[in-house]
C-alpha cells in the first residue's frame, strides 16, 4: 500500500508542477511570440510594398533575394509571408497578379507547399489547398489533383475550392461528375465551391452537367441560379421534367432567379406538381416573375391540402398587381385554411 | 463492533481508491481533450469559415431565445444578437409567461407590435398569446407565451422558427460575433450533424459594451472565480473528449444548434423537466443509434458563449441543487440504455461513467471524507497512508485544474495578463480546501430532494452585464 501510494504521490506532485512550469511557460512563449509575429509583419508589409511598388526587373530580384533570405529558414516567418501574401493579393489588380506567382515561386513557397501535399498529414493537405487555392500556385495542379481520392472532408473541400479558384474547368468537372457519395460535404459547401470558380459559369455548367447524377445537377443548378445565369434558362427548363423532386426545386428556383416574366409559365405548371415541396417552390418563384397570369393557379394553390404551398401561394398572391384584390375575394370565401393564409400575409404585410 | 470496525476500514478503502480512480480517469479524459484540441486548432488554420460570413449559401438559422423573467438582461442580449457576423439568421425570443416586465422591455427597445403571423404546430405547447415583430428589426420576432417552462419555451421557438437549423440560447448570455458562424460550420463540412454546442464561458468581472465583450478579467467575487476554473475543466476536458469519442450527453442549454428536423422527429423537448438539455441529447443518440443512422453530435471548444456564473452562495446552492436533479432524472429515464451494445460508447461508456462518478461521486466523496478520518481515529489506517491519501487526492484534483488552464492558454489565451493566470492557478489550489466539499454538499442535497424539485427550476438572482470600464 505504502509503495504503491508514494509512486501516486510522486505521480500527482509531477502533474502538478509540471503543469504550473508549462502554465508559466506557455504565457512567457505566447509573450514573445506575440512580439516576434508583431516586428515580423511590419518587416514584411514593408518588403512586400517595395516589391509590388518596383517596376524595374533586377530591383525586384534583389528584393526577392532579400525576401528568401529572410523566410528561408523559419517557418514562423514563411507562414507569416504566405498570409501577407494572401492579404496583398486580395488587395492587387488583376494585372499585378502575375508578380504574386512570381514571389511565390521566388522565396520557394511553392516548393514549401509541394512539400505539405506530399506529406502522409491531412491537414498539411488541407493547408497547403488551400495556399494553392488563395495565391492561385496554378503549378501545382497536377500534384494537388492527386488528392481527388481523399477521404477527409476538410482536404476535399479546400482541393475543390482551390481548383474553383484556379478557374480549372476541366479538374473541377472531373471530380463534380464522379461519383456525388464520394464527396461527403453539405451541398451548401459545394455550392459555395462552384460559386467561388473564377472562369465561366456556362462552360463549367455545360461541360459536367449531363455527366454528374442529380444530387450534383441540383447542386449546380443553384450555383448557376445566384449568380443569375439566364444563358442556362434551357437546361433549367430541361430538368424540371427529372425524377428527383430537389432537382426540380433547384430548377424552379433558377428560372425565378432569372427574373424573366417569359418563364412564368413553366412555373405555374410546376404548381400542379405531385409533390408539395415542389408546388411550395414555384408559388414562392412566382413572387419573382409573377404577373396577373398567374393570379388564378395562385389562387388555387392557397386551397392547396399542405400549409406550406398555401402560405408561399398567399404570400405571392398578395405580392402580385392586382394579387391583393383576388385574395380579398378568398377570405369571404368558404375555404377556412385559405382565408386563414391570406389574412395572416396581409397582416404581415401590412 | 468487530463488523463496524472492518465496515470502516473496508469503507475507507473503497472511498479511497474511488477519489484516486475518478482522478486519474479525468486526467485521462484531459489527454484525450489534448488530442482533441489540437486537431481542432490544426484544422482552423484550414478553415474557410469567414468565407461564409457573408455568404447566401450559409445555412440560415433561427436563434430561439426562452426568457423568463430576464428584465435586466434580455435587451443587452438581443443587441449581442443581433450584432453576429452571420447573413440570414432570425431571433425568435420567448417570453414564457414573465411576471416582471421582459415582454415590454423587447417590445419597447425595439419598436415592435403584434402580428398575426400563422404558426405550424409541430411541437405540443402551452397557448400562444401573440407575435410581435418590426418591419425596423426584421430579424427579431417575440413570441409572447403562457408560462409553461424553458422546453416548452424552445418547443413553442422551433413552431414559430423558419429555418432548417436553431440554436438555442440563454437570456442571459451573449455570444461572440463569429460564435455562431463557427458552430454552424460543422452542419456545412459534416451534413450528418444532429447537434454541436459551443464553450460556455463565464463573463463575471470582463467588461462588456454594447453587447460585445472587450475585456476579460477574473472577477472580485470568489465563488465566481472558482467557478471560472470549474467551467474550463468541464468544458475543455470533459466534454471535449466525450465529443471525441461522439457521445456526448449534454450540450449546454446556453448554447448548442440543432437540426430542426431531427429535434422534432424525438418530440421535441421535454417539458416540465429541469434537464432538459441533456435529455434532448440523450434521445437524439437514442433515436439514430436504434435506426442505426449516422449521425454526429459535437462539442466545439473555440466558439464562445459568455454568461454570469452566480456570485452568492443561495444562487450557487439553487444551480448545483438543479443541476444534480436534472442529471439524477435523465440518468433514470434512460437507464435502459446502460450498458446496451447497440448504443455504443454511450451505452458502454458515458451513461456508466455518469451514473458512477456524476451522480454517485459526491455522495462517496462524502461518505470518503467522514469514514476515513474515522478509521484513522479508530486506529485503522496508519497516519502515513492516512496523510498520503488526502495530499494525492488534492494534488490530482489541483493538476486537473491546471491542466485545463493550461489547455486554454496553449488553445485560446483569452486571458493575457499573467496576474488573471495566477489568479486562475491560485484559485486551482484553493477550489479543493472547501469550495469543492460545499458544491459536494450542494449536490448531495439535489440527490435528496430529488423527488420534490424534480419540476422546478428554482431563481437566481440575475444581474445586468459590467457596461462600462471599473477600476
Amino acid at each position: 500500500m505504502t509503495n504503491t501510494a508514494m509512486l501516486l504521490l510522486w505521480i500527482s506532485l509531477g502533474l502538478s508542477v509540471v503543469f504550473f512550469l508549462a502554465i508559466v511557460g506557455t504565457w512567457i512563449y505566447s509573450y514573445y511570440f506575440k512580439r516576434t509575429t508583431e516586428k515580423t509583419n511590419e518587416a514584411l508589409e514593408e518588403m512586400l510594398g517595395a516589391v509590388f511598388a518596383l517596376e524595374g526587373h533586377e530591383q525586384n530580384i534583389v528584393i526577392s533575394r532579400k525576401l528568401l533570405g529572410y523566410v528561408r529558414n523559419s517557418w514562423l516567418r514563411r507562414e507569416l509571408l504566405m498570409k501577407a501574401l494572401v492579404e496583398f493579393a486580395g488587395r492587387l489588380p488583376a494585372e499585378k497578379q502575375e508578380r504574386v506567382n512570381q514571389i511565390v515561386e521566388e522565396t520557394e513557397i511553392s516548393a514549401y507547399l509541394a512539400r505539405l501535399l506530399s506529406s502522409n498529414s491531412s491537414s498539411n493537405h488541407s493547408i497547403a489547398c488551400r495556399y494553392i487555392g488563395d495565391l492561385r500556385v496554378s503549378s501545382l495542379r497536377e500534384e494537388m489533383l492527386k488528392l481527388k481520392d481523399s477521404r477527409n472532408n476538410d482536404v476535399l473541400y479546400n482541393m475543390l475550392l482551390a481548383l474553383a479558384k484556379l478557374g480549372d474547368v476541366e479538374g473541377l468537372s472531373a471530380i463534380l461528375s464522379a461519383n456525388s457519395s464520394h464527396i461527403n460535404l453539405s451541398f451548401r459547401a459545394v455550392v459555395e465551391v462552384v460559386t467561388a470558380f473564377k472562369g465561366s459559369m456556362e462552360e463549367l455548367i455545360g461541360q459536367t452537367i449531363d455527366h454528374c447524377d442529380d444530387y450534383m445537377k441540383g447542386i449546380l443548378i443553384k450555383a448557376a441560379a445566384d449568380e443569375g445565369h439566364s444563358g442556362l434558362t434551357p437546361i433549367y427548363v430541361k430538368y424540371l421534367s427529372s425524377d428527383n423532386k430537389n432537382l426540380r426545386i433547384a430548377c424552379i428556383r433558377a428560372i425565378a432567379e432569372t427574373k424573366d416574366t417569359g418563364n412564368e409559365s413553366h412555373l405555374i405548371g410546376m404548381l400542379e406538381d405531385s409533390e408539395w415541396e415542389v408546388r411550395a417552390a414555384a408559388a414562392k418563384g412566382l413572387e419573382q416573375i409573377g404577373t396577373d397570369k398567374s393570379i388564378p393557379s395562385l389562387g388555387e394553390a392557397v386551397k392547396d391540402k399542405e400549409w406550406w404551398v398555401r402560405q408561399n401561394a398567399a404570400s405571392s398572391l398578395v405580392a402580385l398587381p392586382g394579387g391583393r384584390k383576388y385574395a380579398e375575394s378568398i377570405i369571404k370565401g368558404e375555404d377556412r385554411f385559405a382565408s386563414e393564409a391570406i389574412v395572416g400575409v396581409l397582416e404581415m404585410s401590412s | 463492533m468487530f463488523i463496524f470496525w472492518k465496515f470502516i476500514l473496508y469503507f475507507s478503502g473503497f472511498c479511497m481508491i474511488y477519489t484516486i480512480a475518478i482522478n486519474l480517469f479525468y486526467n485521462g479524459q484531459m489527454l484525450v481533450s489534448v488530442f482533441d484540441l489540437f486537431s481542432y486548432l490544426r484544422k482552423m488554420k484550414s478553415s474557410d469559415y469567414k468565407r461564409y460570413i457573408g455568404s447566401k449559401n450559409m445555412i440560415p438559422i433561427s436563434i430561439i431565445v426562452p426568457a423568463y423573467n430576464e428584465e435586466k438582461t434580455i435587451v443587452d442580449n438581443i443587441k449581442s444578437l443581433l450584432a453576429l457576423d452571420y447573413y440570414e439568421y432570425e431571433i425568435i425570443v420567448v417570453n414564457d409567461g414573465s411576471k416582471d416586465s421582459t415582454r415590454d422591455r423587447i417590445i419597447e427597445e425595439f419598436g415592435l407590435t403584434l402580428v398575426n403571423q400563422p404558426v405550424k404546430k409541430s411541437l405540443q405547447t402551452k397557448d400562444i398569446r401573440g407575435i410581435y415583430r418590426s418591419p425596423q428589426f426584421e430579424r427579431i420576432i417575440l413570441v409572447d407565451k403562457e408560462n409553461g417552462g424553458k422546453a416548452d419555451a424552445l418547443n413553442a421557438g422551433i413552431n414559430v422558427s423558419s429555418y432548417p437549423i436553431f440554436a438555442s440560447i440563454d437570456a442571459d448570455s451573449i455570444l461572440e460575433n463569429e460564435a455562431l458562424i463557427k458552430l454552424t460550420m460543422i452542419f456545412v463540412e459534416h451534413p450528418e450533424t444532429v447537434a454541436v454546442g459551443g464553450i460556455v464561458r463565464l463573463a463575471n468581472g470582463s467588461i462588456i459594451k454594447d453587447g460585445k465583450l472587450v475585456d476579460m478579467r477574473i472577477p472580485k467575487s470568489r465563488i465566481a472565480s472558482f467557478q471560472i476554473v470549474e467551467y474550463l475543466r468541464a468544458f475543455l476536458t470533459g466534454r471535449t473528449s466525450l465529443s471525441r469519442l461522439n457521445s456526448i450527453l449534454i450540450i449546454s442549454g446556453a448554447f448548442g444548434a440543432f437540426n430542426k428536423s431531427a429535434v422534432i422527429e424525438v418530440g421535441g423537448y421535454k417539458a416540465n423537466t429541469i434537464g432538459e438539455d441533456m435529455d434532448i441529447i440523450i434521445k437524439l443518440h437514442e433515436k439514430m443509434k436504434r435506426e442505426k443512422r449516422k449521425y454526429k453530435i459535437k462539442f466545439l471548444a473555440d466558439p464562445i458563449c459568455w454568461t454570469q456564473a452566480p456570485e452568492s452562495l443561495n444562487d450557487l446552492r439553487v444551480q448545483r441543487r438543479r443541476w444534480q436533479i436534472g442529471l439524477f432524472d435523465n440518468l433514470l429515464a434512460y437507464r435502459g440504455m446502460l450498458f446496451r451494445k447497440k448504443y455504443g460508447a454511450v451505452g458502454m461508456l458515458t451513461l456508466p461513467y455518469y451514473w458512477l462518478f456524476e451522480l454517485i461521486g459526491p455522495v462517496v466523496e462524502f461518505l470518503g471524507y467522514i469514514f476515513i478520518p474515522m478509521a484513522y481515529l479508530f486506529g485503522l489506517l496508519d497516519f502515513h497512508n492516512f496523510l498520503i491519501y488526502f495530499i494525492v487526492a488534492f494534488l490530482l484534483g489541483t493538476s486537473l485544474s491546471m491542466g485545463s488552464i493550461l489547455l486554454e492558454q496553449i488553445s485560446f489565451r483569452k486571458y493575457t495578463s499573467f496576474k488573471d493566470i495566477m489568479r486562475l492557478v491560485l484559485f486551482a489550489l484553493l477550489e479543493n480546501l472547501g469550495y469543492r466539499q460545499l458544491t459536494i454538499l450542494f449536490r448531495i442535497e439535489g440527490i435528496l430532494k430529488f423527488r420534490k424539485g424534480r419540476h422546478s427550476w428554482g431563481s437566481i438572482k440575475r444581474k445586468q452585464f459590467v457596461p462600462t470600464e471599473s477600476k
